[in-house]
């Protein structure tokens, strides 16, 4: 039988400003097996990167139910979800959301720091990811010494540092010029694929979700029929 | 890049190595930077303000009972009519910490020179005048040895004031009555005067005693209020030998007890006041600290503000809240820390320095002293430090309880 990684039941999210209450998520229902690689695309505002801030156990839902890794979240507390997070899942930002005042090696630490890794453990590893992503000679630059590209793939090395079962993308290409986005692009899924992560990835792009196995669409806060 | 992992690998877990990081800032946040060192600098400033201030009440106070102490007796035993001096006296020979001891009477009288008249407190003296009227000058001490050394003791000032030579005639009266044909009369005696000694100026009581032989006084006041004055050794603890000689009196039941007073006993409303005026100085600077501590809830504000993205971040990577809170706990410790240190190292530096250096001068004919003294006592600054680093880290706390109410991905979106 498949492992599911990630199941979604009924997720409702509607952001409410003053009296204005817009519904972003109707009713979703989702289920991701372990290893898979699934793109979310959607037109603007149809709650593509809600989804993926709910699944992410960054933000709760209004309704519905959503377990990771067989952990139902809405019985844990702010501090278990981040633990949650923490260990189990990664994420890659469109705009990368580096720590500014940190080196490269540094911000790929910290998901580890934060888990209590061993010191000599977490920086071999860190170090070889981004050895692995091109960056081995940039270890202590810090953000604003590196390019759009080279700071999209200090994010990923960061995502994939705690060696998390799933993760999460949301648009990490969206924010770079063609060839660095490709560059991102082709590293995240070759990573990703040796290390068998399930992986969910929003994308405006229809060439990057047809590179993944999976292609879900959202039209107006619901997954639109195939 | 080899000092950043140098130092990554000596750092700590992730609370410390974060706040630390902020607490340093020295990179691109100049707006941290500034704000870091105006809370620590405000914090400093109050305690180096709360221990000057401090050390200056402490050196006042401390040259002031040094006076009081220099001119009232240490430690004296009361003796009724029926006591047995020779018993007492031997029972306090016996006692260590005892130099010597000996039969003192007071009584009320006035001194009487070329129709001025003044009130004075009179104090006989059995063998020797009293160690607690020091600076004896003119004649000498022992008055017991009759003629011209037989006499009054004055302090310096009334000498000065009255032109006083040594064997000078004063009168002297005691409302004492003498029964006379033509009734009751206060009793008087025509002394020469023998010497003086220095009152000081911390006191007026002590500028009023006038001190005379034994047999003397006893004429004059009688022996109501007689004491055996005990002289302490170099170094000795009154509290110590009082209780020395609670102790041995209780072992000696025939003696009816003991009565003693000492050099508290007698000051204790002035030694009630100076802990009172203590207290107050101490209560009113702990304000300036308090308002040091507005400041460092402030700043941690301010940084939460300025660090609100950064915090998502850490969130999102997995950091619980109630971690960022310590991380912010941390940082206003830190901030908190290195003020009171800073400030308590200033503090003690500059009470030091102007202690050692006298800069700050008094017109030594009013006040006891010709300096501000300075005394930094380490109770004090424990104290001070203490309460300092506890108010901070009260104030650190609530600043930093703002922590736990961000969201990830609020903090991010912004």
């Amino acid at each position: 039988m498949t492992e599911i990684a990630v199941r979604a039941r009924g997720l409702s999210k509607a952001y409410r400003e003053d009296a204005v209450v817009t519904e972003v998520l109707r009713g979703i229902d989702l289920d991701v097996a372990a290893g898979d690689l699934v793109a979310i695309v959607g037109p603007s505002g149809s709650g593509k990167s809600t989804l993926l801030h709910l699944l992410g156990a960054l933000d709760r839902p209004d309704a519905g139910e959503i377990e990771i890794g067989g952990r139902d979240l809405g019985t844990l507390d702010r501090n278990q979800l981040a633990d949650l997070r923490n260990a189990t899942i990664g994420f890659v930002f469109q705009f990368h959301q580096l720590l500014p005042d940190w080196s490269a090696l540094e911000n790929v630490m910290m998901p580890g720091l934060i888990g209590g890794l061993g010191q000599p453990e977490l920086e071999r590893r860190a170090a070889g990811l981004l050895e692995e992503v091109g960056l081995g000679a940039r270890l202590g630059a810090f953000p604003n010494q590196l390019s759009g590209g080279e700071r999209q793939r200090v994010a990923l090395c960061r995502a994939l540092v705690m060696e998390p079962p799933i993760l999460l993308a949301d648009e990490p290409t969206g924010n770079l010029d063609p060839a660095s986005g490709e560059r991102v692009l082709g590293l995240l899924l070759a990573m990703r694929e040796r290390r068998g992560t399930t992986t969910l990835l929003v994308t405006h792009n229809p060439e990057i979700a047809n590179r993944c196995a999976r292609v879900l669409t959202l039209m107006d806060g619901r997954i639109a029929p195939r | 890049m080899i000092g950043s992992l140098a130092a990554l690998r000596k750092r700590g877990p992730f609370e410390l190595t974060v706040a630390l990081r902020y607490f340093r800032s020295t990179r691109q946040d100049a707006l941290i930077r500034l704000l870091s060192r105006i809370t620590a600098g405000g914090l400093a400033l109050g305690v180096a303000a709360l221990i000057l201030a401090l050390a200056a009440l402490s050196g006042f106070q401390h040259r002031l009972l040094e006076e009081v102490r220099l001119r009232t007796p240490a430690l004296q035993a009361r003796l009724v009519g029926s006591a047995d001096v020779e018993a007492l006296r031997s029972l306090a020979a016996g006692v260590p910490g005892v130099a010597s001891s000996q039969v003192v009477v007071y009584g009320a009288g006035w001194l009487h020179r070329h129709g001025e008249v003044l009130a004075v407190d009179l104090v006989g003296y059995e063998q020797r005048l009293p160690g607690w009227l020091p600076g004896a000058e003119g004649g000498a001490g022992d008055g017991a040895d009759g003629g011209a050394k037989r006499g009054l003791w004055l302090a310096a000032e009334r000498v000065q004031r009255w032109q006083l030579e040594p064997g000078a005639v004063v009168e002297v009266v005691t409302p004492r009555v003498t029964l006379t044909p033509l009734g009751p009369q206060p009793r008087s005696r025509r002394l020469p005067l023998a010497g003086s000694f220095d009152a000081g100026t911390a006191d007026d009581r002590h500028a009023a005693q006038v001190a005379l032989p034994l047999d003397l006084a006893q004429s004059l006041v009688g022996d109501a209020d007689r004491w055996l004055d005990i002289e302490l050794a170099r170094g000795a603890d009154d509290v110590r030998v009082a209780r020395g000689l609670e102790a041995a009196a209780r072992s000696r039941p025939e003696l009816g007890g003991l009565e003693l007073r000492s050099w508290r006993d007698v000051h204790r409303a002035l030694l009630f006041v100076l802990r009172l005026e203590k207290s107050a100085v101490f209560v009113a600077v702990v304000l300036i600290v308090l308002v040091a501590s507005f400041a460092l809830v402030a700043a941690l504000s301010l940084i939460l503000a300025s660090k609100q993205a950064e915090v998502g971040i850490l969130g999102a990577l997995g950091a619980a809240p109630k971690r960022l809170r310590r991380v912010f706990l941390l940082l206003g410790g830190m901030l908190a820390v290195s003020g009171t240190a800073g400030g308590g190292a200033l503090g003690t530096v500059v009470a030091v320095i102007l202690d050692r250096s006298r800069l700050l001068r008094l017109p030594g004919d009013v006040y006891i002293v010709d300096h501000v003294p300075f005394l930094v006592r380490g109770f004090d600054l424990a104290v001070v430090l203490a309460s300092t680093v506890a108010v901070t880290l009260l104030a650190a706390f609530v600043g930093a309880r703002r922590v736990g109410a961000i969201s990830p991905i609020e903090a991010i979106r912004r």
